[in-house]
């Protein structure tokens, strides 16, 4: 997986929790890096294993260490490396959803070497959307709901997430139900 | 060929205008008119744009001449960075300029105005802005990667000096641990032996070969080490604490000794229990004498307090110090009144003292005051002092006493203080008396007696004359004989 990724995961612990909570999570994990470069690919056990040991470090569920993770990824990684990014991508929610699978689509030319889901968004209106996620990664559904509450956050746009289908049932892809109020149009 | 019809064609360069020969414009592509508005067909391309590169006046000839350049322009009035190509329309004057704005940072899309849904979606420019983005990222992990390798060259520096200290330390406590005559043991967190000094070997005769993957215990304790100390032992190890025990152990040979020991838990920086220390010493020595002293002791003890003798010791203030049993019978005074509060002039005659003092002042040729004193200083000379005094009871009754006073030193010899030894004289004295009474009775009967035989005598005498008188034989021959006896040694 993706640097960033992991280097998100140590952002939020950090930022939560210290550095010391940090490096006894990586510890536990048993994942002997002192610095994540973004673009690098790293195996997603390094992702799976950090997530795992936060989750018995800290004694938190490790479904719920993905909703925050997703959050914090949106609120802050993203935030901070393509806030620039984003901005353009849309000033709405809606507007950036549209826009969403590009960013993906743009790092697998990038760094052919990674493997980044793709996002598709169909039955968009301005309340509503059905986000499709692909991904040959597992359980990270959570990790979804968390990106979209974030996004809804960024967006002032506090959005409810439900996941309508999975891959555990036999789909080739994770569905959620993402529902919003309008912003009041000017 | 195809060819794009007009409305596509503007969608699908959003950013691109034409000019006449004269460098005027004369087509706006929508997107690039609205966030450049001084952009009016009409209006100068030199008026509104410069050429970044290649350098050089914008002219139809200049044009032609770096036909084979990508063109840079600036819009002067935002700063918007066009890229992109000329393109002289066959059969006409016109020139058509085909680009995209040339951004470095997303930021610059949205102060520019644009979105992303002003960009063709067959211009690359946002993928290259994304590739920008992740290229400053990696630049900034490089750095962090690079700042923190930095912190820790610098750390291992440090911790290389601390080490160097540390081994230089090391080094003169393994000579301490080495030479020392304690008997030190290491062992792992099980307890095993894993090396013992020189001292070890000289106590126990064992060599480390031999004690390795052993129990200190195993090797050392046997009949007589007591049970309840092994089991405290086992107790304070299985929980990883230090403590301090005495225990009988045995050497190789068979020899058995006291041993006190010290053993500490050692823990390594993340605190898990890697290893005992003890630190032995034989105190056989001490335990020996030790044994001694208590059997002295209680000997001691036992003549202070069934001695018929008052025993009392002072200080070399006259504080005294001890009041035995006997001391408080024959005083009436208890030893807590006593002892550490009072001296003996408590139960001393004032006058007595005084006696004595001018006394010893005129014995020893130096001025002895009437106090302690008088008591002492004659036993601090080395001399024998004994002598009758007169106590006074607590109630104030008299008796006389035999009073004996030593000098008592410490090892280098230093008074410590003086210890005084007085037996009742009453019962002596009563005796005394009963004595002298019976011997004068004695006397006086004595003297009666020999009276009595004298006048028998010469009553017998004058019998025995009266007979001779009449010329009769001595009806005494005893008296006559002592007589004539008598008469010859006249």
């Amino acid at each position: 997986m993706y640097g960033m990724v992991n280097k998100a995961v140590e952002d939020m612990v950090v930022m939560h929790h210290g550095e010391s909570v940090w490096e006894q999570i990586k510890i536990k994990a048993g994942v002997d890096v002192d610095v994540f470069m973004s673009n690098e690919s790293y195996s997603d056990d390094v992702t799976y294993n950090l997530v795992g040991a936060a989750s018995e470090v800290l004694k938190v569920p490790a479904e719920q260490i993905l909703i925050s993770f997703g959050e914090h990824w949106v609120l802050h990684t993203a935030a901070e490396g393509y806030g620039g990014l984003m901005k353009a991508a849309g000033k709405t929610l809606p507007d950036f959803m549209r826009n969403l699978p590009n960013f993906h689509s743009r790092v697998t030319m990038i760094f052919p070497k990674l493997q980044p889901p793709h996002f598709k968004c169909t039955d968009i209106t301005d309340r509503s959307l059905r986000l499709h996620y692909f991904s040959h990664r597992k359980g990270l559904a959570p990790f979804v709901v968390g990106l979209m509450q974030g996004l809804g956050k960024h967006f002032k746009t506090p959005v409810t997430v439900r996941q309508t289908a999975a891959k555990e049932l036999g789909l080739d892809h994770d569905e959620f139900q993402i529902d919003w109020t309008p912003a009041p149009s000017k | 060929m195809i060819g794009l019809p007009p409305e596509q064609f503007a969608a699908a360069f959003p950013f691109h205008f034409a000019l006449d020969a004269k460098l005027k414009f004369c087509q706006v592509g929508a997107t690039l008119g609205r966030i450049c508005p001084d952009i009016r067909l009409g209006a100068e391309l030199n008026q509104i744009f410069q050429a970044i590169r290649p350098q050089g006046q914008v002219s139809l000839e200049w044009i032609e001449q770096n036909r084979s350049h990508f063109f840079l322009l600036e819009h002067q009035a935002s700063h918007l960075l066009l890229r992109g190509e000329f393109m002289l329309l066959p059969d006409t004057d016109i020139l058509l300029f085909l680009g995209s704005p040339w951004f470095t940072d997303p930021q610059e899309i949205v102060a520019h105005g644009l979105r992303f849904e002003d960009f063709a979606i067959h211009d690359p420019a946002v993928d290259l802005l994304q590739v920008f983005q992740a290229n400053k990222i990696s630049l900034e992990d490089a750095k962090r990667l690079a700042d923190k390798l930095k912190k820790q060259r610098a750390e291992l520096r440090a911790v290389n000096e601390r080490l160097r200290q540390q081994e230089a330390e090391t080094k003169k406590l393994a000579i301490i641990a080495e030479r020392t005559d304690n008997c030190v043991v290491l062992t792992d967190a099980a307890g095993k032996i894993v090396w013992v000094n020189a001292g070890f070997t000289r106590l126990t005769g064992y060599e480390l070969s031999e004690l390795l993957g052993k129990t200190p215990g195993s090797v050392l304790q046997g009949p007589e080490t007591d049970p309840v100390t092994v089991s405290h032992m086992h107790q304070q190890l299985s929980k990883g604490e230090g403590f301090k025990v005495e225990i009988i152990n045995y050497s190789k040979t068979g020899r058995k000794y006291w041993l006190a020991s010290e053993i500490q838990p050692i823990f390594d920086d993340s605190g898990r229990l890697t290893n005992f220390m003890a630190i032995q010493s034989d105190i056989t020595e001490r335990k020996n004498s030790e044994n001694l002293l208590r059997t002295t002791s209680a000997l001691q003890r036992a003549m202070l307090e069934g001695a018929g003798y008052a025993i009392i010791a002072t200080d070399t203030a006259g504080i005294i110090q001890l009041f035995n049993p006997a001391a408080e019978r024959m005083l009436g005074y208890s030893a807590e009144e006593m002892v550490k509060q009072k001296t003996p002039a408590v139960f001393h005659l004032a006058g007595e003292v005084a006696v004595r003092a001018r006394e010893l002042t005129v014995e020893l040729g130096r001025a002895v005051k009437p106090g302690f004193e008088a008591f002492v200083a004659k036993s601090e000379l080395g001399q024998p002092d004994q002598r009758e005094w007169t106590y006074v009871r607590k109630d104030g009754s008299r008796f006389p006493v035999l009073l004996s006073v030593t000098t008592l030193h410490d090892e280098h010899g230093k008074i410590t203080g003086y210890l005084g030894v007085a037996s009742d004289l009453t019962e002596r004295k009563r005796d005394e008396e009963k004595l002298r009474a019976t011997l004068s009775e004695l006397e006086r009967f004595n003297r009666v007696m020999l009276n009595r035989e004298e006048r028998v005598l010469e009553l017998k005498r004058e019998i025995n004359q009266m007979r001779a008188a009449s010329g009769l034989p001595p009806a005494y021959p005893s008296a006559a004989e002592i007589a004539g006896t008598q008469t010859q040694s006249f």
